[in-house]
């Protein structure tokens, strides 16, 4: 896998669009949205950094596990196809904002999670979490943006794009992992 | 907003349970020595040889629990067979492998055809490629072993015989037989052959072998399963073999990559089969552990496919996992050995023990292709304990 298809990968699987439309219409404020940054791209670290020792802990080879992330990829991209709007998550208040819903459930959703772990084995833990924190940036400034009715379908649209380019990468992923020794 | 956070972690861990236990199992490799390997190949021996008769047939197959030998024969299996014996005999020097190889060609040429231009194992009246192949391959082998000049003029014979065989692109009938050709494609022939000539090239260098060997090699890397009608790639050990054993001269990057492919075929055979336990919910979800003879094709797959990758750096970092394949695969396929602690409660042990069985039922190629693989599994494991 190249750099640029990890960055691809991890961005849809953050799906800024998406994402975003998960959130109130207002723009959040800026602490709990650098709460929410750093908590969902530390939780990223932690996963991409844990990867090795999971997945050894669990005997899953790497290449197998590409498999089961790209399953998930692919139920995840599905998903967005169905449902482009995530359903409203109440938001605690103040700055644990960013803990619930930006950090999770938005950041933190199950196919960063599965690619997180996944996608390790490709191009190591920095660049994949380098690759996540690019996505989470741009859903940092969206989130920093009201969203009006036309904006969100725009968002809906990109969202369900992303989506579309989840399917494929879970689909690349689970060819790879078939086809790796 | 807990009811909201419950509801997702809930998902989050039934989709982990369901990811867990019915796409990601652990793969289970039980740790083994190199001793133990040799160990159980030479039981895997024992039970070939004691089921070889005075005239060099092998014990075809055995079911136990009905107590029944399988009355059937395959010319192609005991070439096999006779070929993974002189393996065993190279790799770990067992004489009884040796002597029950040569007692196994001593069958094979009682009916040789001599057409003329070649000369070829003839069983039955015709003339099949996938048996002379093999037991071309086991003289191979053996020459090149033994370094006995005996069967020379055999090999080219049937060297020849396989080159009248091959197509102009390369493609290679299965058959012969008095009368017109009838075309016609073996679902392994074609790699039996290409590998067969392969190994000529070893022992008889310059003569134009490998050349015939790597034609074949190229179409089945880039047309057989089009032109013999297969949907999907056929996961070949018999080409992995054939690559392996070209000279570098004819290491081409579309066979090297044909290597790659086919060691990422072997790979996957593997860690599926790593993790099937056929206890349980595992059984529902993954089936019995496979056939041995499946599990051994891809492991000595592999495991040719390493020879070529430790000296070719554009295969160089496959290395890694393929010797993690062939260890795992060596770990898990003696534990399913039957042992004559196993076999002692059974009517007929000496048919039990030293075998693999698959639901009760056993064939010479489960031995055949599980001990060729277990043979590939000792020069890594040497040199993992030898640090």
């Amino acid at each position: 896998m190249s750099v640029g298809l990890l960055v691809v990968a991890m961005v849809v699987a953050v799906n800024p669009f998406r994402s975003r439309l998960g959130l109130r219409p207002e723009p959040v404020s800026a602490l709990p949205l650098a709460v929410g940054v750093g908590a969902g791209v530390a939780g990223v670290a932690v996963l991409a950094a844990s990867a090795p020792g999971l997945l050894s802990a669990l005997q899953i080879t790497p290449e197998t596990f590409l498999i089961a992330g790209g399953l998930v990829a692919i139920v995840a991209g599905a998903r967005t196809m169905f449902f482009p709007r995530p359903f409203d998550e109440p938001p605690l208040p103040g700055w644990r904002e960013g803990m619930w819903p930006i950090a999770f459930p938005r950041i933190l959703s199950p196919e960063v999670i599965a690619l997180s772990l996944a996608l390790v084995s490709q191009e190591g833990a920095g660049t994949t979490v380098a690759a996540a924190a690019a996505g989470v940036g741009g859903f940092a400034l969206l989130a920093r943006t009201r969203v009006g009715e036309r904006a969100g379908r725009l968002l809906a649209a990109l969202g369900a794009v992303a989506g579309m380019l989840l399917i494929a990468v879970g689909v690349w992923m689970m060819i790879e992992g078939v086809r790796d020794v | 907003m807990r009811r909201r956070l419950a509801i997702h972690l809930s998902v989050l861990t039934v989709g982990a349970a369901v990811l867990r236990v019915a796409v990601v199992p652990a793969e289970v490799c039980p740790p083994v020595t190199a001793e133990q390997v040799v160990v159980a190949a030479e039981a895997a021996i024992g039970w070939l040889v004691a089921g070889q008769d005075p005239s060099g047939r092998f014990t075809y197959g055995y079911h136990r629990g009905e107590d029944r030998v399988n009355p059937s024969y395959n010319e192609a299996r005991h070439g096999g067979v006779v070929m993974s014996l002189y393996q065993a005999h190279a790799a770990i020097g067992s004489e009884a492998a040796l002597a029950a190889a040569d007692l196994g060609v001593s069958y094979a040429i009682r009916d040789l055809f001599d057409h003329g231009d070649w000369v070829a194992w003839s069983p039955g009246g015709i003339v099949p490629v996938g048996a002379n192949a093999l037991l071309l391959a086991g003289l191979a082998v053996r020459r090149a072993d033994t370094g006995d000049p005996v069967h020379d003029d055999l090999m080219r014979g049937i060297g020849r015989f396989l080159l009248s065989q091959q197509q102009a692109d390369g493609s290679i009938f299965d058959s012969w037989s008095v009368g017109a050709p009838v075309p016609g494609f073996g679902l392994y022939s074609t790699g039996e052959a290409a590998w067969a000539l392969a190994l000529l090239e070893r022992v008889f260098p310059a003569e134009g072998w490998g050349e015939a060997a790597a034609h074949t090699l190229d179409y089945m890397a880039t047309r057989r399963d089009r032109v013999e009608g297969r949907l999907t790639r056929l996961p070949d050990h018999w080409a992995a073999y054939t690559v392996a054993e070209l000279p570098p001269r004819l290491r081409t990057g579309l066979r090297l990559d044909y290597a790659r492919d086919l060691a990422g075929y072997f790979g996957m055979r593997l860690r599926f089969e790593a993790q099937r336990r056929g206890n349980g919910i595992n059984l529902a979800l993954r089936w019995f552990p496979g056939p041995p003879a499946g599990a051994g094709t891809a492991a000595e797959g592999i495991g040719a496919l390493r020879t070529l990758a430790i000296s070719e750096p554009a295969l160089a970092d496959i290395v890694p996992n393929v010797d993690e394949r062939i260890v795992c695969t060596a770990g898990f396929m003696t534990r399913r050995q039957e042992t004559p602690v196993s076999s002692a409660a059974w009517p007929s042990p000496e048919l039990i023990s030293g075998a693999w069985f698959y639901r009760g039922y056993t064939q010479m190629d489960d031995q055949q292709h599980v001990l060729s693989s277990l043979l590939a599994a000792i020069p890594v494991l040497v040199g993992e304990e030898a640090g």
